[in-house]
């Protein structure tokens, strides 16, 4: 495969989930993005504003088995990975596979559910195998989950420790679409468009293009110039006085891995500070915890990436 | 008299043909000016007297009573007939003008300093409050200042030296490019691009912006796609790790020089606009119809054979003449040009090394300068008089003027200049006489140094009404010419080679050193503190609101007791002041009932125990517990009863000494 195929790859997935959902090109993006580069996304939003449906579209232009968990907080750890089940007529345990045994796994509300449930994702994420009783089982080679969560209700909720979250190789916000975008969108449903049935969609690329395109990708060039610029960017949100917690070497990687598929994505075979700075806020958001005194003056993650992205120099050849 | 007057204008009529005055040689004498304001009103571009302004302001105004004897002027003198104000004989007020009672003056002043005093409040109560919680948070430490003294905040990109210049940088990338350093060459020829483009104002030139957020910003469509391709090319090299062809570079080459000529011939118009602009506003006359105008001065000049403008600049940025400079004759009307003390210094230095003053209508301000002293006269005629050095032989020019003004010779005392030779002449008198008499005169003539002043009494002669009336014009040229030939150093050449320059009413004012005292100049002088106050005062309270919160102190092992403290701290910091003490006060509570356990579990007096160890009865306590906590308790003295109550049974102080009271 080349950067060229990889693109035109990219861009056909890209107009086939537009069937469905008009607008949210950064969610669906950084799906994409998430999904090539072996990673997982948290996505953050209010109800209703097509976090599921997004899901739905990804799994079904891409052809990969989607499955979806609602989080509640009676879920237990075996109804995600599944339990051994005494069988009678052989007189022994059979594993019953859960949900996580997918290619798409969306988890609704994750943050609805005890840590003790959201920590069954936990090894899956980060080993992409699922133990039960013992027994290490091995996830599909594409393997992603989305999980959505609301960014308003608090009451009921579990929010998600630092461990799970750096876990998560990005963070997406869904905002209101716009007016015009949003008049598309009910002038869809008016047209007959019903969100539960995408057969419309077609599947345009399979779990081998996705895994030829994942190793594509890793051999995008990085320039040491670029490693600095990520380091730099990193190291910056540790020395951050508005900060408590920077991001996580775990981090940098994320960068490097996503600025390479953003890299491809544009059909080339070099990383430009721009691929990296295009994807710095989704993945440092949710790593950096705000110092209290920050949270209490109302500055937000976003606006401290944002700032760090403006004090840190590009690098560029010296004139 | 009238004879003789006619006599003297075709005498100079006959004498300007004849070379025999090789000064009036090249230009018309002014006994031709009637003849050329004749012919400039008949061109049609002198409309003050058919079609004068529909409101005519107080110099307008001024030039009715000639408007009205003037021949052709009927349409202005119908015009002054109309808007002049009727004259009141009694000082009351119209009635129409309704009484305002002194009391609403007061609440007016009251209602202003009301709203002077909530403004400034709602500025400097945020800074005030972010003050106070600056000293409430003393206690926080700020270790993140020592992080950023470590090594690892030093910058990990190194950085090459900056040169700003477009055209510079140009140079430099094709200098690296004949070298054979493409890759520097090729980083270079970006960087040029983007700086012409951010002078040119269609990118912004940032150290953190990459270049696809140049390309993607570039308001200019054709730019950025040369930029795109600038982009793509140098980023294959730079981050690629391709090789740069010769063709790679030749493009960038030519993309970048396209970019950076681009941006200077877009510089370059606008600069033209804008001195093409400043150029139309010094040559334009200010309008077009103004009865009290200099247009129709300037139109005669010129018919006359003088180089006529108007003057650009300012009296005190004249240059000082060199022996050998075409001077020109500066035509100053003071009684619309105010001149400042920089400005009025110069104009008599300037004199002094040459210079040419036609000073019309001295002020007061300017009679010390000048050292005349101007008063009224009932005179309205005048008569100007112009001797041949020649013909030993003196030309009279009569003239009417609006309003009888009349000037008196004063003595320059000690301000007379160092080596000045001073002359004065009266050039012009009052009435139709010859007789210079020097306590009756119209216009004087004072050399000073190597130049000259004519002050004249009023500026009616060179107005275009003035100008316009029976035979004033020859009056006025006639000035004009005893203005040149007032100066007795003979450094004068032919008078039409030396321009005749007009002071507008702006033509006073010094150029003002720097911004600061052009607002001042302007009159803005307190405005321009009270932004300046204002910016600070919001500069402050935006910036407390945007800094960057101080990282709390590292956490420290506390006891229980503190943590209940620390609790009761931070809901006080929280502005929960009262939910703290009722807390504190339950804890309090319940410790008094620990010990007051303990104490009587190890054998203490058994008449009213509690009373005997805390100093309170039980009842006592109980209302002091209670008022304790109540949601809305608010004094804090039955809190630090409580707290008295709780160190009474604890010989040990149950709390950090050095921690202050939270409440």
């Amino acid at each position: 495969m080349t950067p060229q195929a990889f693109s035109e790859t990219f861009t056909r997935v890209t107009t086939e989930m537009h069937k469905a959902i008009i607008g949210q090109d950064e969610l669906v993006f950084g799906l994409l993005v998430a999904t090539v580069a072996r990673g997982h996304v948290l996505v953050e939003g209010a109800p209703g504003l097509g976090k599921t449906l997004v899901a739905r579209a990804l799994a079904v232009v891409s052809g990969l088995a989607f499955k979806r968990i609602q989080f509640t907080p009676d879920l237990m750890p075996s109804d995600i990975t599944g339990s051994s089940i005494y069988d009678r007529q052989s007189g022994a345990f059979a594993f019953v596979p859960g949900p996580i045994f997918t290619q798409l796994l969306l988890a609704d509300e994750i943050n609805r559910a005890p840590a003790k449930t959201q920590s069954a994702l936990l090894e899956a994420m980060q080993d992409r195998t699922v133990t039960v009783d013992g027994n290490t089982r091995p996830l599909p080679p594409v393997f992603t989950v989305v999980a959505t969560q609301n960014p308003i209700e608090s009451q009921g909720t579990y929010p998600l420790p630092e461990a799970q979250l750096d876990r998560f190789l990005m963070k997406l916000k869904v905002d209101d679409p716009p007016a015009d975008e949003e008049a598309k969108i009910v002038r869809r449903h008016a047209d007959g468009f019903d969100p539960g049935d995408l057969r419309t969609l077609a599947a345009v690329t399979s779990e081998p293009e996705l895994v030829r395109m994942h190793a594509l990708a890793q051999k995008v060039r990085i320039d040491d110039a670029i490693v600095g610029y990520i380091v730099d960017l990193v190291r910056r949100t540790r020395h951050d006085r508005s900060l408590e917690l920077g991001a996580s070497p775990r981090a940098s990687i994320a960068m490097l891995r996503c600025g390479q598929v953003v890299a491809a994505a544009a059909g080339r075979d070099f990383v430009t500070p721009d691929d990296v700075k295009w994807m710095a806020k989704p993945i440092l958001r949710h790593r950096v915890m705000l110092h209290p005194d920050a949270e209490l003056q109302g500055i937000s993650a976003d606006e401290r990436v944002d700032d760090i992205l403006k004090a840190a120099p590009v690098p560029r050849i010296a004139a | 008299m009238k004879r003789s007057v006619a006599l003297c204008s075709m005498l100079c009529a006959l004498t300007s043909v004849l070379p025999v005055r090789q000064a009036f040689a090249a230009h018309k004498p002014p006994a031709a000016a009637d003849l050329a304001v004749k012919d400039a009103m008949g061109s049609g571009q002198h409309a003050f007297c058919t079609h004068p302004p529909k409101i005519l302001d107080g110099t307008d105004q001024a030039t009715c009573p000639l408007a009205r004897e003037t021949a052709g002027c009927e349409p202005l003198a119908a015009a002054c007939d109309k808007q002049l104000p009727p004259k009141h004989e009694d000082t009351t007020d119209p009635p129409s003008t309704p009484k305002i009672p002194k009391e609403l003056g007061t609440i007016a002043m009251v209602l202003t300093a009301a709203i002077v005093l909530a403004v400034l409040l709602g500025l400097l109560l945020p800074v005030l409050l972010a003050f106070l919680r600056s000293r409430r948070d003393d206690s926080l430490r700020d270790v993140a200042q020592e992080k950023e003294t470590t090594p690892d905040a030093a910058p990990l990109l190194e950085r090459g030296p900056v040169i700003t210049d477009a055209e510079r940088l140009l140079a430099l990338a094709n200098d690296l490019a004949a070298r054979g350093q493409s890759r520097e060459a090729l980083g270079t020829y970006l960087t040029a691009s983007l700086r012409a483009l951010d002078h040119r104002g269609v990118i912004r030139f940032a150290r953190h912006r990459t270049n696809g957020e140049y390309v993607r910003s570039c308001a200019d469509a054709s730019a950025r796609t040369e930029l795109s391709s600038v982009v793509r090319e140098v980023e294959e090299v730079e981050f690629g790790g391709h090789e740069p062809s010769r063709e790679s570079i030749a493009h960038v080459q030519r993309s970048a020089t396209a970019l950076v000529r681009a941006a200077m011939l877009a510089a370059s118009v606008v600069m033209l606009a804008l001195f093409s602009a400043g150029c139309d506003a010094g040559s334009h006359p200010p309008t077009e119809n103004d009865p009290a105008g200099k247009q129709l001065l300037v139109d005669v000049l010129e018919r006359q054979g003088f180089s006529a403008s108007y003057l650009s600049g300012s009296i005190g940025s004249l240059p000082i003449p060199q022996e050998d400079d075409l001077t020109p004759l500066v035509v100053l009307d003071l009684s619309i040009t105010k001149l400042d003390e920089d400005a009025r210094s110069h104009l008599l230095t300037w004199v002094g090394a040459g210079g040419l003053v036609l000073a019309l209508e001295p002020r007061a301000d300017m009679e010390d300068t000048l050292a005349v002293t101007s008063s009224s006269s009932k005179e309205r005629d005048v008569t100007v008089l112009l001797d041949d050095p020649y013909q030993h032989e003196v030309f009279t020019y009569p003239a009417r003027v609006n309003v009888g003004r009349k000037l008196q010779l004063r003595d320059r005392g000690e301000k007379k200049t160092d080596n000045a030779q001073l002359t004065r002449e009266v050039v012009a008198t009052m009435g139709l006489t010859e007789d210079a008499a020097d306590d009756d005169a119209y216009a004087i003539e004072e050399s000073i140094g190597r130049g000259a002043i004519v002050t004249v009494a009023t500026a009616d002669l060179f107005t275009n009404v003035g100008l316009a009336h029976g035979e004033n014009a020859k009056a006025a040229m006639a000035l004009v010419e005893r203005a040149f030939a007032a100066t007795r150093e003979g450094n004068l050449r032919s008078y039409h080679e030396h321009p005749i320059v007009i002071a507008r009413p702006q033509s006073g004012l010094t150029p003002p050193g720097n911004p600061l005292s052009a607002l001042s100049q302007a009159g803005l002088g307190m405005g321009m503190w009270h932004a300046l106050a204002a910016a600070l005062v919001l500069f402050l309270a935006v910036g407390v609101r945007q800094a960057r919160p101080r990282p709390a102190p590292p956490p420290t092992r506390r006891a229980f007791a503190e943590h209940v403290e620390a609790t009761g701290a931070l809901y006080a910091k929280a502005r929960a002041a009262s939910h703290a003490r009722t807390i504190l006060a339950k804890y309090t509570d319940e410790r008094v009932r620990q010990k007051t356990t303990q104490k009587l579990s190890a054998g203490t007096p058994e008449e009213d125990p509690f009373l005997q160890l805390t100093g309170h009865s039980a009842a006592e306590y109980k209302h002091l517990v209670e008022s304790s906590t109540a949601d809305e308790m608010t004094e804090l003295r039955r809190m630090r009863e409580l707290r008295r109550v709780l160190a009474k049974l604890s010989p040990v102080p149950h709390s950090h000494p050095e921690k202050k009271d939270p409440s």
